[in-house]
């Protein structure tokens, strides 16, 4: 007989867990260590995971908050689709399928069931960001309309078998890339991590054995269940609702809606996300898997954000979502700005439970990623080259302070921007300015964070831009009493005979002298801006995140007098 | 560590809490004194130090002197008012910063606040290309109008950093002339003197927080300075600098912003010198308080280095000894969480109120209450200032807190404690090691710190690490590292223009440029050219990367051979780091490095005893609770122990400030240094 739960002692559960959690962080070390793409290395578009036999996490680590927990829907769909005898020792599998992953094709994940004394104990997974795996522009369309515009598609692949790597679909993988050397490096740091993963498991169960690890397991799900239900059980039974709409699905101009509907119900939580839009015949579209991460994302800001992550966190939280609809795209879909959607949903997760957690809430984020891509001919050594700019925004305030400016949206995360310096060292292009966007936060009694502007001088021909900008027809709203921050916008030679506006195109030419004006936009405020502290106005003023026109209209600020009119 | 004799020196290193000194003088036998800070006055706090260790400074050849000074007017804000001049529009390149959210789920995240306010960040119409070409040159009169600006605001420290400033210095040399002359009271931080590399937003923030502490700075050096002078010292006072060296107190007051990390560092350097007088070249250092413990990995004798690092939230381009912080030390707060859960840390109970036993209010168990509990820590004994230790405190804290609401003995609750403690630090170490390619069965552990030799030996054995060395007075290790190293002065250029490759010749050029760049700093303060030595090196990476790897150049003269074996290495050190390289992939340098040593006397180690040990005595015993089960222990005073003494576990070694754990199966020997040498049995960690 195995010896359950609360026959293991604290002591070695503790240690267990750390265990665990030192193994996730290797698997994160090997993958950013032995990775050869930066946007794995340096960017962290990645994510790691070591699960039990039961697919449930032991342990992981996300360099994006999006990739937070949903690596095991990889290896249970693998198992729906061939059956549970379909695990063998020395095989690895990948998978980049948008409907099962959930996200887009360029994601690829790779996993592989652990064996220990021939005995099936766990499963270690890594997804990354792959640069490019052939879709019709490089490095992405933001006009696809179907699935098979945006790269080669693979569901369940075994690419090792046995031990042995599968040179024939290592072959079809580079065939149907760009950067084919790139692709096999990063497949190899993949397997590295599964390898890792098997070792560290490996060794955790030579030191304790299977029972003992297995205890000390399902006490550390019971306590993270335990405090997960603990926090939920603390939000006032009910039912909480929210809606918004991306501008547009890059092809049509229909707004798309997202709408949730979140039932608290004691300890438990149930999202309901059946009321979203249908599927668009543009790119927005998201698997389901996805949908799911980003309500887990939403439940971890508000349940509990300091703890790690574990087979028993988000057991309270149910999501149902509508097959066909936004967010469980599919076939023929088209998903490569999957997470624009996400981004839309974690914020009004926010918002909906805002009037029963004022204390723990913020208004909402500028939203989304804000993508330029410029790409050209000719680099300064004469290559093929694309700058890829996210360009940051402003932050929501809550009770207690302002929002920030220029920072990066919820669904990215330590991805740290390109220095001017090196970006016009490598590229034909001029940065003419870089700076808070002033006058772009919401009002409130805790202003918004500003958004940030990025002016380009593009220095050759033959270069050509595509943009994803969003969130203009819902931009950042307040929260009690509060208003939403300026939406975002681009200029391209604005004040000129050829000016032009625009948020989302594909590959628009552009020529030398060229200019490209970027703003990203603000955050939403908190409570009644009249209430502001009028020092406070005074120092916005003084420092130009707000305009003087604005500190009269919105906090009836009245300089002559040196004090706030009274309202 | 010996070489030639020298005359008396001070080590004097300032922390928060203490104040460290060590003398040495020719009998090369270091005598050390902790005595407490003063916060509000330090250098009195110092002056306090030297009375108590009865030092007459006109009998001084020179003074070391590391303190914290500017990390505490950034923790305080307050440091100098700081304005800025920089390149019209990118006045907020440091309110942005790197734009990342370094806590993923923290909805309510706030970013470290720019030491220079909006209002006080002004652009200058002035704008140069990355290759250095000069589009268009800085205004004097517009100069002097935004200067005017923030001295009428009162502002009186001032940053210059524009763009591009790396590949031609010509336009902040120019605002600098031109501020200089008009407003000659400000103090000026100019970015391609202080940081001389691309990445605008690093070098910024390094100038800014040069311009921000090297006012208070300044101002606490002069103040000591006159104080020892006012007591006959006449030699120079030395500065510890983040990189492992010193500078003279004259420069570290104009770039104050390179000794900022130097507290730690200087015990990296302690175990840099007693790795090699021991013959175990690859150490890691362990230096464990009473918050945190700093971790840093020698290898082959070099410390491991990096050039940049973060002073609470603001990035600083400077060259560093590479220290890892974990959140784990002796006041680390353990409780249950849930129902069943025992955690230890990361909150701490810090010096106020401190672990339940220091009897200043602290409620709360900590990893040293539980050390007194198991006897581990004399629960008979003192904290500094002679008051008692309370192990009735410590009991009530475990048992109240711990063992009876996990329903165990308290000596259960206690020895859990410290595994996980234990365990937190060995996956710490680990990762230091495995996660960059290193096997920590390699390398030998030295443990300092008041709590270092105390958990060492036990973390040692669950890392797979078969030696522990215990340093003599391992609580003042850092102050007498600080008297044992070098005068150090680094120099580095950005050379990556683009993707051009550079020609032999033309990397010779600029180092024979950064040798003479680095020689003449050293000589501007003090140093014989004799006793210079230079070492190369070039930040590279493969064609279309990011991340460098710094590779150190052979000495002698740089040939298209020496290239080759650069290369080469550089492949090695990708393969080992990163497992994997790519020999046949073209490589780019992005920066090239010299380091400047200037050659310090050092004084004779004390003569080896030829006489036979004594046989160790211990002092006493008690009984100490170890995994197998409670030993009545014997208890040794360090200082009684004789070079050669051996020494079986159980033993508890004890000394001023510090205690070494030697556990069941452990043994350990004193050397002619008498630093003790414990040999860890094997153990296992998963």
């Amino acid at each position: 007989m195995s010896p359950t739960a609360t026959t293991i002692d604290p002591i070695t559960t503790e240690i267990i867990r750390n265990a665990f959690i030192s193994a996730a962080e290797e698997m994160n070390a090997t993958l950013i260590r032995s990775s050869y793409s930066p946007i794995i290395y340096e960017a962290k578009d990645c994510s790691v995971g070591l699960m039990d036999e039961n697919k449930r996490v032991l342990g992981q680590s996300a360099g994006l908050p999006i990739f937070l927990g949903n690596l095991e829907i990889c290896i249970e769909l693998t198992e729906a689709r061939f059956g549970p005898q379909v695990w063998a020792p020395g095989d690895v599998w990948l998978l980049n399928d948008s409907y099962m992953t959930g996200t887009h094709l360029g994601d690829v994940t790779v996993f592989a069931p652990i064996y220990w004394r021939e005995q099936l104990v766990g499963f270690s997974a890594s997804r990354a960001h792959w640069l490019d795996i052939g879709a019709k522009d490089l490095p992405a369309p933001t006009d696809s309309t179907e699935i098979y515009q945006e790269g080669i598609r693979l569901g369940p692949t075994r690419v090792m078998a046995g031990g042995v790597l599968r040179d024939d679909i290592v072959d079809i993988l580079q065939r149907n890339s760009r950067f084919p050397a790139l692709l096999v490096g990063d497949l190899h740091a993949q397997i590295a991590v599964a390898r890792t993963g098997e070792r560290r498991l490996g060794s955790i169960l030579d030191r304790y054995g299977l029972d003992v690890v297995r205890g000390a397991r399902d006490q550390i799900f019971a306590q993270s269940e335990l405090l997960d239900r603990a926090a939920v059980a603390q939000i006032p039974d009910g039912v909480y609702e929210a809606e918004g709409c991306l501008d547009n699905d890059g092809v049509t101009d229909d707004p798309f809606w997202v709408r949730l509907r979140i039932e608290v119900d004691g300890d438990e939580m149930r999202v309901d996300l059946g009321e979203s839009s249908d599927m668009a015949r543009g790119a927005i579209n998201c698997g389901e898997a996805q949908a799911v991460s980003a309500c887990r994302v939403a439940f971890k800001r508000l349940v509990n954000p300091d703890r790690p992550v574990t087979g028993g966190t988000f057991v309270p939280l149910t999501v149902t979502v509508r097959k066909g609809s936004l967010l469980a795209a599919e076939e023929p879909a088209a998903c490569q700005w999957y997470f624009s959607p996400l981004g839309l949903l974690i914020d009004l997760f926010t918002q909906a439970l805002a009037p029963v957690l004022p204390q723990r809430v913020a208004a909402a984020s500028y939203g989304d990623s804000m993508v330029s891509y410029i790409s050209g001919l000719r680099d300064r050594n004469g290559e093929l080259f694309v700058n890829i700019d996210c360009l940051v925004g402003g932050w929501g305030a809550w009770d207690g302070a302002d929002g920030e400016s220029s920072l990066i949206n919820s669904v990215n995360g330590s991805i740290q921007d390109f220095p001017i310096e090196i970006v016009e060292s490598r590229y034909p292009l001029r940065v003419r300015r870089y700076a808070v966007r002033n006058g772009s936060a919401g009002a409130g009694r805790w202003r918004g964070g500003c958004g940030t502007i990025r002016e380009f001088e593009i220095e050759s021909d033959d270069i050509w831009i595509s943009l994803w900008y969003e969130r203009s027809k819902t931009p950042a709203w307040g929260l009690f009493g509060g208003s939403a921050g300026a939406p975002p916008r681009v200029d391209v030679n604005p004040a000129t005979p050829g000016a032009r506006q625009l948020l989302k195109v594909n590959r628009l030419e552009l020529h030398a002298g060229d200019v490209v004006v970027c703003r990203s936009g603000g955050g939403g405020g908190f409570g009644d801006p009249l209430e502001r502290d009028p020092q406070l106005v005074a120092q916005d003023v003084a420092e130009r995140f707000v305009t003087v026109d604005q500190a009269r209209e919105q906090y009836g600020w009245n300089p002559e007098e040196g004090e706030i009119a009274v309202a | 560590m010996n070489e030639d004799g020298a005359g008396k020196r001070l080590g004097i290193d300032v922390g928060g809490t203490y104040t460290d000194l060590v003398l040495l003088d020719e009998s090369g036998v270091p005598v050390s004194l902790k005595v407490p800070s003063v916060p509000g006055d330090p250098a009195r706090g110092v002056l306090d130090g030297i009375d108590a260790l009865g030092v007459d400074v006109s009998e001084l050849e020179m003074i070391v002197h590391g303190s914290t000074i500017g990390v505490n007017a950034i923790i305080q804000g307050t440091g100098a008012r700081t304005g800025l001049l920089t390149t019209a529009g990118f006045e907020d390149v440091l309110e942005i910063g790197t734009q990342s959210k370094p806590e993923m789920y923290n909805l309510l995240y706030r970013k470290p606040r720019p030491l220079v306010a909006r209002e006080h960040r002004l652009g200058v119409d002035e704008r140069m290309t990355f290759e250095g070409e000069v589009l268009r040159a800085p205004d004097a009169e517009e100069i002097v109008a935004k200067v005017q600006e923030l001295v009428d605001d009162g502002l009186s420290s001032l940053a210059i950093s524009t763009l591009h400033s790396y590949a031609n210095p010509a336009s902040e040399a120019a605002i600098k002339a031109t501020v200089a002359e008009r407003f000659p009271e400000l103090t000026l931080s100019v970015s391609s003197e202080i940081a001389n590399q691309r990445r605008e937003y690093e070098r910024t923030s390094t100038t800014v927080v040069n311009a921000y502490i090297a006012p208070p700075v300044a101002a606490y050096l002069n103040q000591l300075l006159e104080r020892v002078q006012e007591r006959g010292f006449h030699g120079p006072v030395f500065i510890m600098r983040s990189n492992g060296g010193v500078m003279s107190a004259q420069l570290a007051r104009e770039v104050p912003v390179h000794t900022l990390l130097s507290g730690p560092v200087a015990g990296s350097i302690a175990g840099r010198i007693i790795g090699a007088s021991t013959d175990t070249p690859n150490v890691i250092t362990f230096d464990m308080g009473g918050t945190s413990c700093d971790v840093s990995v020698i290898l082959d004798g070099d410390p491991s280095q990096s050039f940049e690092a973060d002073v609470e939230g603001h990035p600083v381009m400077t060259p560093l000894v590479d220290i890892d912080y974990i959140g784990a030390g002796g006041g680390s707060i353990a409780k249950v969480v849930g129902d069943r859960s025992l955690r230890v840390g990361p909150e701490s109970a810090g010096a106020v109120p401190g672990p339940a036993c220091y009897g200043k209010g602290g409620t709360e168990p900590t990893v040293s209450d539980a050390n007194v509990l198991l006897g581990r820590l004399d629960p008979e004994g003192t904290l500094a200032g002679g008051i008692p230790l309370r192990p009735d405190l410590a009991e009530t804290a475990i048992r109240e807190h711990l063992a009876e609401p996990l329903e165990m003995s308290l000596q259960e609750a206690a020895l859990g404690v410290i595994d996980i403690a234990n365990v937190k630090m060995a996956y710490a170490i680990r990762a230091v090691t495995v996660e960059q390619g290193l096997d920590p069965r390699d390398f030998a552990l030295i443990a300092f710190g008041g709590a270092g030799p105390l958990h060492a030996p036990l973390i040692a054995q669950i890392v797979g690490i078969s030696r522990v060395i215990v340093p003599w007075s391992p609580g003042t290790i850092c102050a007498w590292g600080m008297v044992n190293t070098d005068l150090r002065h680094d120099v580095v250029r950005t050379v990556d223009y683009g993707g051009r490759t550079l020609a032999v010749e033309e990397v010779a050029a600029l180092f024979a440029q950064l040798e003479d760049e680095g020689a003449q700093a050293l000589v501007d303060q003090g140093v014989h050219v004799g006793d210079i030595a230079t070492r190369r090196a070039i930040d590279m990476r493969y064609g279309g990367q990011e991340h460098t790897l710094t590779i150190g150049l052979p000495e002698g003269p740089l040939s298209s051979g020496a290239l080759e074996t650069l290369r080469a290495s550089f492949d090695d050190t990708h393969q080992r780091r990163y497992a994997h390289s790519s020999p046949d992939e073209g490589v780019e340098f992005v920066n090239v490095r010299v380091e400047a040593i200037g050659r310090l006397r050092k004084p004779a180690a004390a003569a080896a005893s030829t006489s036979a040990p004594r046989e160790p005595a211990p002092r006493g015993t008690r009984p100490v609770v170890f995994a197998q089960g409670t030993s009545e222990t014997p208890v040794y005073t360090r200082s009684e122990l004789d070079p050669g003494a051996r020494i079986d576990g159980p033993a508890v070694i004890e000394e001023d400030g510090s205690s070494s754990l030697l556990p069941p199966g452990f043994s350990l020997v004193v050397d002619g240094a008498r630093n003790l040498l414990i040999d860890v049995p094997e153990g296992q960690l998963v």
